[in-house]
């Protein structure tokens, strides 16, 4: 017996790790509370300590009789071994009330052989003899009378279970309200008289009153919609009058599943399938009397696509779709199922997200980089009042960010005030950066306050700080004027145009003239033997030119039409690198350098991992931070013959130098970008370095 | 006891905070009235603050609004500078200090009267630059850095501030400004070809601004000036082509903007070369010159030089002991500074910009006085010689010599210089260093003109013409 409640304990463990909603998860904590006292009941009942246990079998019945809801099949099984259990301890005096309460709850009850003792067991069947009859019920339908299976026997307002066309129950001996239910039929009442010991039968027939749809699809497991209410999964057995259907169709029943539907009214329905890397269907049927129907078997086409995931630097990133994680990258043509789907990377220095919504066929490819992360600590709580904009919700749809929302008093993230931290001033200790990293590692970290200024204007006070370098970025923005740091953090939010389309001409507007006159024609650009200086070039795509600045304000790199004075010419631009401007009023240099570092290192195009770099190390002189600028400019090379190139990046080096009071070493470096002729400064469009160098070389002192 | 010291302690901090914020708000209130331009209202505040907390941070704040207002609303500048100069004296370590410096260079830039000045203004800014590095006025010190040591001569130094502001402060409005002087230097040092990327740079990053515009002139200029071969043609399209439009035209000039005026026998007739309508008229008779004063038109009669909106901004000058009652011609430096030949005193007499006295120059009945750059150039007696004065008022020879009856002479934007001789029937084109670049014979027949008188120049390099006998005024183009 002992081995027997084991079992059943061991049954009921394993129920209640299922993965259940929160609801149902309080349902079994409270089973296994009720079982848990069983067991330890049943032990105390086998040790030398048995009286005890009577008292804890009736606390656990006492609470199981008193429950409103039905009691489950675990729970049932326990009121009834209680009441045994109780029989046997209370043996003889109160064993007989016991059993007949047992009886009462469950008549059907029969001990195993051994299970009681035969005292005990002979007291049992002798008491169940003078409570308990037999009802044999059997039930048709009306119209066809045939056996129907499936419908519940309800005696006295309690389920006794299932009647499968024709079955036997015991109840309890005395008159008894029958009721048979069973879906898509009336329900039938009857009331039976029953005497101990005999057997009565009983006769349903139910009257049909809505039809039962059946579907079988191949295969199985669709999902089914009618009028687009869930229907559930086509997962029950196919009966067998569709065998020689599926044959027909190249099927087995093994192959297929099936739906029975209930509860459908004559009328005209659309019916839904889908099931993920299957083609969706749909079609519509018609019931013009309550029968049971039998559709005709649905077979779904099979659909899928895959993914291909790289990333253009030398990182390793570990790629998850949705949940699932699909392995390192490349993840080379993966195969996945059309839907919509979230792509996450995740990278050592940071992750790369994106949304996907992947079509019948597609072979997406994706090149994947991290995008910069911002921790953001929120506004600081002032009593000033906060704006009425929603400023958390800005930060959060960003998109080419991922922003960390970070308590500030979550210890296990933030070592020290961040607030403090971040607005004790311009650069940041080597102590303070360091308490703000070690448990909390990003690439951009912000944190606000608000302020009063006038005495009376509210302003708040936004502080930006990058690891990538020490200083920090403060800005106020009254609170009539927060669209501005809207505007900031929209602008953060745009990839930086970092290069630019390139004709090889440099041309101008002479007064009273039409057109633009050429300049200059470059030896390597593409506008080279097709155009030459002096020339005049009347229009641009059919537009009349009367600026040069309409010629820098082409978009791409796609060929364009120059209208010269001897006929129309096509040139291709080329694309080539850009100074990003340093504008930190509208564009914060710290989210700009955390930006370009990532461009640097994964953006698909080798020509913006050039630039990025260029820019990530201008930035770097711009800030102040001459020596990391020093260092970026004199680590990467620019082998171009035009435009930003290693002349470029020389004349930027002679500057650190300068700046870091190394006078000869600048001389060094100036007197290098005159080897460069070619090279320009902030554009391919812009002076030549080589004609700056010489007035650095000229005038070495401000 | 301790106690007693630290209640004392916390009472004077709590004065100097009620003190500061008392400050702010005298300050906000004046920036307010200042902004409704209630100016008396706004003045009285500001000097409140000044007198009544000295040592607050708002004091050289106030002193510094004050400053501006009488530079840029009075137009006074001893004033200004006495603001300026006392933040620099008394608040040296003030936010406002970098900005008294640059405001007092750019006062001296535009008001100094001696090279001495503009050199007291380098030295000044580059103090500043040296003591508050990456100050917010540091794009307007480097634009001024430029401008004063181009006025000095050093073209290369001046590139080099030049190009540190468009390197710093690419967006800054001094930029333009700053480029367009940059290409003319490049063009006198090192010839077309450089300096037309210049322009087309500014052309492309400042589509829109006036700079932009001037850089178009400039470029035509160039291009003129570059094509040896270049062939001048009659504008048939300009309005004073007209025979007899003008009685006996015999003063012309054309300012940067492209306004020209000519002077006749009854008038002085304003208008824009571009244009063929909108001339206006100013009365006036037998105006002997016509002088272009940054832009602005003046009138040169007699004893009196007055604008074309008819202020008088000069009369009865007289030095030595001497009125000058016949002035012949007039030019005037960027020092301010007046070189006026007069046949009464038959010299070339200096005044300043107030009208001074400053110096008689010894040229014997000089007929003209043209300037470009400082430099004033005085056209002889002999009507075919010239002396130079420099800067610092030396005189010297010109590098032009040969040509004889030169009538008038001019220069354009970029210090070629245009000789009309021979009694206006011939033109020459000159470099500053005596090259020629270009002869038009005018007498041949080809033109329609009778005989030129006087002539001008615009930005763009085109001629103008006054036909006294004709009574026309021609633009060759």
């Amino acid at each position: 017996m002992l081995l027997f409640l084991l079992c059943t304990f061991t049954f009921s463990h394993q129920t209640m790790l299922l993965p259940l909603h929160a609801q149902e998860i309080a349902s079994e904590e409270i089973q296994a509370t009720v079982q848990d006292r069983f067991a330890e009941a049943v032990e105390t009942f086998n040790s030398v300590e048995r009286a005890k246990s009577k008292a804890m079998f009736d606390a656990i019945l006492a609470e199981l009789v008193s429950r409103v809801d039905p009691l489950n099949d675990d729970e049932a099984f326990v009121r009834v071994q209680c009441h045994k259990f109780l029989a046997v301890l209370t043996y003889p005096e109160e064993t007989t009330f016991y059993f007949t309460e047992l009886l009462k709850f469950d008549p059907s009850f029969q001990p195993s052989p051994g299970e009681l003792s035969p005292k005990i067991a002979a007291e049992f069947q002798n008491l169940r003899d003078q409570k308990v009859g037999r009802l044999q019920v059997s039930v048709k339908d009306a119209e066809g009378n045939f056996f129907l299976a499936g419908a519940r026997l309800i005696i006295n307002g309690r389920d006794r279970g299932l009647i499968e066309g024709e079955s036997t129950f015991s109840v309890l001996a005395g008159d008894l309200q029958v009721e048979i239910q069973r879906e898509n039929y009336a329900s039938y009442f009857e009331q039976v008289s029953i005497a101990p010991n005999s057997l009565v039968p009983l006769s349903a027939t139910l009257e049909r009153n809505a039809s039962e749809i059946v579907l079988v699809t191949i295969p199985a497991d669709v999902n089914i919609a009618v009028e687009e209410i869930p229907k559930g999964q086509t997962r029950e057995p196919v009966p067998t009058d569709y065998t020689s259907l599926l044959s027909d169709m190249g099927a087995t029943r093994d192959e297929a599943g099936a739906l029975t539907m209930s509860g459908f009214q004559p009328g005209r329905y659309r019916m839904n399938l889908s099931k993920p890397c299957f083609q969706d269907a749909s079609f519509e049927f018609e019931i013009s009397q309550n029968r049971r129907l039998l559709l005709n078997p649905i077979q779904l086409q099979p659909s899928g696509a895959s993914i291909t995931v790289s990333t253009p630097g030398k990182a390793n990133g570990i790629a998850f779709l949705d949940q699932e994680r699909i392995g390192f990258l490349p993840i080379t043509a993966y195969k996945i199922c059309p839907g919509q789907y979230t792509l996450r990377v995740q990278f050592s220095d940071g992750e790369y997200i994106k949304q996907l919504s992947v079509e019948d066929g597609q072979e997406l490819e994706l090149s994947a980089e991290p995008l910069p992360s911002i921790a953001w600590f929120g506004i600081q709580e002032s009593g000033e009042g906060l704006p009425n904009d929603d400023v958390d919700q800005w930060l959060n749809d960003l998109k080419l960010w991922n922003v960390l929302n970070v308590n500030p008093e979550d210890t296990a993230r933030v070592a020290s005030d961040p607030f403090a931290t971040l607005f004790a001033a311009r650069e940041m200790a080597q102590m303070d950066a360091d308490s703000l990293t070690s448990r909390l590692k990003a690439d951009v970290y912000m944190a606000a306050r608000i302020t009063r200024r006038k005495v009376v204007i509210r302003f708040l006070e936004v502080a930006i700080w990058t690891p990538l370098s020490n200083r920090v970025e403060v800005y106020a923005f009254d609170f009539r004027e927060l669209n501005l740091f809207k505007a900031l953090l929209d602008e953060m939010d745009q990839f930086p145009r970092l290069t630019r389309p390139w004709l090889g001409l440099q041309t101008g507007h002479e007064y009273g003239r039409q057109g633009l006159r050429v300049l200059e024609v470059h030896s390597d650009g593409p506008a080279h033997g097709q155009v030459v200086v002096g020339a005049r070039v009347l229009g641009l795509n059919n537009m009349p030119l009367t600026s040069p600045s309409q010629l820098g304000e082409i978009k791409n790199s796609a060929p364009i039409t120059l209208e010269l004075e001897s006929g129309n010419l096509t040139i291709e631009p080329v694309e080539t690198i850009a100074e990003l401007p340093y504008q930190p009023d509208t564009r914060c240099p710290q989210t700009v350098i955390a930006m370009l570092e990532k461009l640097s290192k994964y953006d698909a195009n080798p020509l913006i991992r050039e630039s990025a770099s260029f820019n990530l190390a201008r930035y770097h002189l711009y800030m102040g931070d001459f020596k990391d600028a020093f260092d970026k400019f004199s680590t990467m090379t620019l082998d171009k013959p035009y435009g930003i190139s290693q002349g470029t990046l020389y004349y930027y080096q002679g500057l650190c130098f300068r700046k870091l009071g190394l006078a000869s070493e600048a001389t060094a470096a100036f007197q290098q970008v005159l080897g460069y002729p070619n090279a320009t400064l902030f554009s391919a469009y812009g002076p030549r370095a080589a004609f700056w160098a010489e007035g650095e070389l000229n005038n070495p002192g401000l | 006891m301790r106690a007693l010291l630290l209640l004392w302690i916390s009472l004077v901090g709590l004065c100097l905070a009620q003190d500061a914020e008392q400050a702010e708000r005298l300050f906000n209130n004046a920036q307010t009235f200042m902004s409704a331009g209630k100016y008396k209202e706004a003045l009285a505040d500001y000097e409140t603050v000044i007198a009544s907390f000295p040592e607050s941070a708002w004091a050289p704040k106030a002193m510094l609004e004050l400053g501006k207002y009488h530079l840029d609303v009075e137009k006074n500048t001893e004033q200004a500078l006495a603001f300026f100069s006392r933040i620099q004296t008394n608040h040296a370590g003030s936010d406002e200090a970098p900005a008294a410096f640059f405001y007092r260079a750019k006062i001296m830039e535009q008001s100094g009267t001696t090279p001495a000045d503009l050199e007291a203004a380098t030295a000044d800014l580059i103090r500043m630059a040296n003591l508050y590095p990456g100050n917010a006025n540091m794009a307007g010190a480097l634009f001024l850095l430029g401008k004063l040591t181009m006025r000095q001569g050093d073209f290369q130094r001046a590139l080099n501030y030049f190009q540190r502001l468009e390197f710093g402060y690419i967006n800054s409005s001094y930029v333009p400004e700053a480029l367009l002087w940059s290409a003319k230097m490049v063009y006198r040092d090192q010839g077309m070809e450089k300096a037309a990327l210049i322009l087309s740079r500014l052309q492309r990053k400042f589509p829109q601004s006036a700079q932009a515009k001037m850089a178009s002139h400039w470029l035509r200029l160039m291009v003129r000036m570059d094509d040896a071969n270049y062939n001048y043609q009659i504008d048939g399209t300009f309005f004073g082509g007209t025979p007899k439009k003008f009685d006996n035209p015999g003063a012309i000039v054309v300012t940067g903007e492209g306004q020209i005026a000519v002077a006749d026998d009854n008038a002085v007739h304003l208008a824009f070369v571009d244009r063929v309508s909108n001339n206006t008229t100013l009365a006036g008779r037998d105006v002997t010159d016509l002088v272009n004063v940054d832009g602005q038109i003046w009138v040169i009669y007699e004893s009196r030089m007055s604008t074309d909106s008819g202020e008088v901004k000069h009369t009865n000058l007289s030095g030595n002991g001497q009125s000058l009652g016949e002035m012949l011609s007039v030019g005037v430096d960027r020092f301010g500074r007046m070189f006026v030949a007069d046949d009464d005193v038959r010299d070339v007499y200096v005044f300043s910009r107030e009208g001074s006295f400053v110096q008689a120059m010894g040229i014997n009945r000089p007929r003209l006085v043209r300037i470009f750059d400082d430099l004033a150039w005085v056209l002889n007696y002999d009507e075919s010689s010239f002396t130079l004065i420099d800067v610092t008022l030396q005189k010297s020879g010109a590098p032009i010599s040969g040509l004889e009856d030169i009538v008038d002479f001019c220069f354009d934007p970029l210090g070629f210089v245009y000789v009309l001789h021979d009694r206006g029937y011939g033109l020459s084109i000159y470099r500053d260093n005596g090259q020629v670049l270009k002869r038009i014979n005018l007498r041949g027949g080809a033109l329609p003109l009778k005989q030129a008188e006087a002539l001008a120049v615009d930005a763009a390099g085109a001629i103008y013409l006054a036909d006294r006998r004709g009574g026309a005024v021609y633009r060759l183009d």
